[in-house]
């Protein structure tokens, strides 16, 4: 299982001293959900599914799922039956005693979770929020550069602001779930969607603030903050029914509303995005 | 099965202590069995609006702290004998109010057959509030047609819905209900206050009643008589019009629009 990674990782000109390292992965398996406890019955089941299905599941990895039962299942037998059709054992899903049999019999126990589910963020902690999102207030209504570095470091922010805005790192690519908010956001309620897009469903007060390392969607007033891109995606926007914001910001560049917009975008559809260094405000449809 | 009603705003001065006496009078006079519980600990006013400051001899706080029971804490209202009050504390810190405290008396009080339990909150967002709004199923935010008491229910709602324990039980969220006080259409119609629509607009929660703004408030809290019992006035109307529309009736708002003064009043004066 272990080999892939030990693999490609053998590149000869790596700086770091160590023979190997450790990196975090994610394996796609299958589950193979265990309705019952009897030995030949599971058997059985087994070879009758894997000539059904021809080589579609011969050599993936296999998370045995026992949760649903109570009787002991045999475990040496059925880890030996499913290596003999070409599955990979890789773990068991099970508790008490029933855990305990298959870690004996050489299964080591996983989460897998509940049913299969896209992956979704909860709101990110206060201080998780990345510096380039929480722009210094400014009075003029220009848009305004400002750092929109990695977020891991304050000096590194610091030192992003002198560099072209073509070094900023790339965004994470695998996005997961939008995050989904179905209620009004007040003021001095903050929402900040890590690594994806956010989407608010209701009203966002002035005094409140919505900030997204991807696009931000509001089905309602956006009369507070917004920043997306907060991570330094150039190309994330901001997608709202009525435009009426304190602040809208993209990658850092942001622009202080206090006025009010021109009659032709205030309190209409539109979205806000980045070009080039400036921020575009465009009406959406007609 | 007891209803806990906060009256809450965020700001003070607005008619908090005002509402919370009227509303509960209101309650018992439609025949519910109700007690109305100052959670303004150290500031008490509630005991002073409805007349009955002289006979506190044991408070909230002595209740929670157990040097009191909840029946000697009690006090029958003089006019309505289903309407309960149980006073703040003018002495002790406010610290005294623990989540286990006021969780415990609410259910001592919910035993007792009480059908509404009605809060009234201190201004701010400080313990005392947050006590007051944390077990709550409805919740009352008065505002005055001003932008500041406004933003500051705009607050209020926020964390009505993200610290209360239907929020963190993740069980329906609190009812939220809208009273606008000090409503002087005339003022509104000079543009010095917020409409009725502006402010539904920012808020977008349900409207439960304008009151309007009356000097007849400002007597009836110096003779500690909720505004409500106030016979012919506009504000007792109103507090009444929001109690059924509480309760589930249909009403339309009333007392909102500025009517010019006809001829004849000019003439004559008066108000």
């Amino acid at each position: 299982m272990g080999q892939d990674k030990v693999s490609s990782n053998k590149t000869p000109s790596r700086k770091t001293p160590q023979a190997l390292d450790f990196k975090s992965a994610t394996l796609y398996a299958i589950r193979v959900v265990l309705h019952e406890a009897d030995t030949q019955a599971l058997l059985d089941a087994l070879a009758k599914r894997m000539r059904d299905a021809g080589a579609f599941f011969e050599n993936e990895a296999v998370v045995v799922d026992a949760s649903g039962i109570e009787q002991l299942v045999d475990w040496p037998t059925l880890v030996e039956a499913l290596r003999k059709h070409s599955l990979h054992p890789l773990g068991v899903v099970a508790d008490g005693a029933q855990q305990a049999a298959a870690i004996a019999a050489g299964l080591p126990s996983v989460d897998v979770g509940g049913a299969p589910v896209r992956p979704t963020v909860a709101p990110a902690p206060e201080h998780d929020v990345p510096p380039a999102a929480v722009t210094p207030e400014k009075t003029s209504g220009h848009a305004a550069p400002t750092a929109a570095g990695p977020a891991d470091t304050a000096p590194a922010a610091q030192e992003a602001r002198t560099e072209s805005p073509s070094e900023v790192p790339a965004p994470p690519a695998a996005a997961p779930a939008a995050m989904v908010i179905n209620r009004p956001l007040r003021s001095g309620q903050r929402v900040y969607a890590r690594n994806t897009d956010l989407i608010v469903i209701g009203v966002v007060s002035r005094g409140a603030e919505v900030i997204a390392d991807g696009n931000i969607h509001v089905y309602g007033p956006l009369r507070g903050k917004a920043m997306a891109g907060a991570r330094g995606d150039a190309s994330a926007r901001i997608f709202t029914t009525q435009l009426d914001p304190e602040l809208v910001a993209i990658a850092g560049v942001y622009r202080v509303i206090e006025t009010g917009l021109e009659p032709a975008l205030q309190n209409k559809p539109a979205i806000v995005s980045l070009s080039g260094e400036s921020l575009q405000i465009e009406s959406l449809g007609n | 099965m007891a209803r806990i009603v906060v009256v809450t705003s965020g700001k003070g001065g607005v008619g908090k202590t005002t509402t919370s006496a009227s509303f509960s009078a209101g309650l018992a006079m439609r025949g519910h069995k109700t007690v109305v519980i100052d959670f303004d600990v150290g500031l008490r006013n509630l005991d002073l609006i409805m007349g009955c400051e002289r006979r506190v001899v044991y408070d909230f706080v002595n209740v929670i702290q157990g040097e009191a029971s909840l029946n000697q804490a009690l006090i029958r209202d003089k006019q309505l004998e289903n309407l309960f009050i149980l006073p703040a504390s003018q002495t002790r810190d406010k610290d005294a109010l623990t989540k286990e405290g006021v969780e415990k008396v609410l259910n001592d009080l919910a035993d007792m057959e009480f059908e509404y339990i009605v809060c009234d909150s201190p201004a701010g967002i400080e313990t005392g509030a947050l006590m007051a709004s944390y077990f709550a199923d409805d919740a009352l935010v008065v505002t005055n047609p001003e932008v500041s008491s406004v933003r500051d229910s705009d607050r209020i709602l926020g964390i009505l819905s993200a610290k209360s324990r239907r929020a963190e039980r993740g069980d329906d969220p609190i009812k939220e209900y809208l009273l606008l006080t000090r409503y002087n259409p005339k003022r509104v119609a000079d543009g010095e206050m917020l409409s009725l629509q502006d402010i539904e607009d920012i808020l977008r929660i349900k409207m439960i009643g304008v009151i309007p703004e009356s000097e007849a408030v400002l007597q009836a809290s110096n003779q500690g008589i909720p505004a409500i019992h106030l016979r012919d006035t506009d504000v007792a109307a109103a507090y009444q019009d929001v109690i059924s529309r509480y309760l589930g009736e249909e009403l339309p708002l009333r007392f909102t629009e500025y009517e010019k003064p006809g001829l004849f009043k000019r003439l004559f004066g008066g108000k």
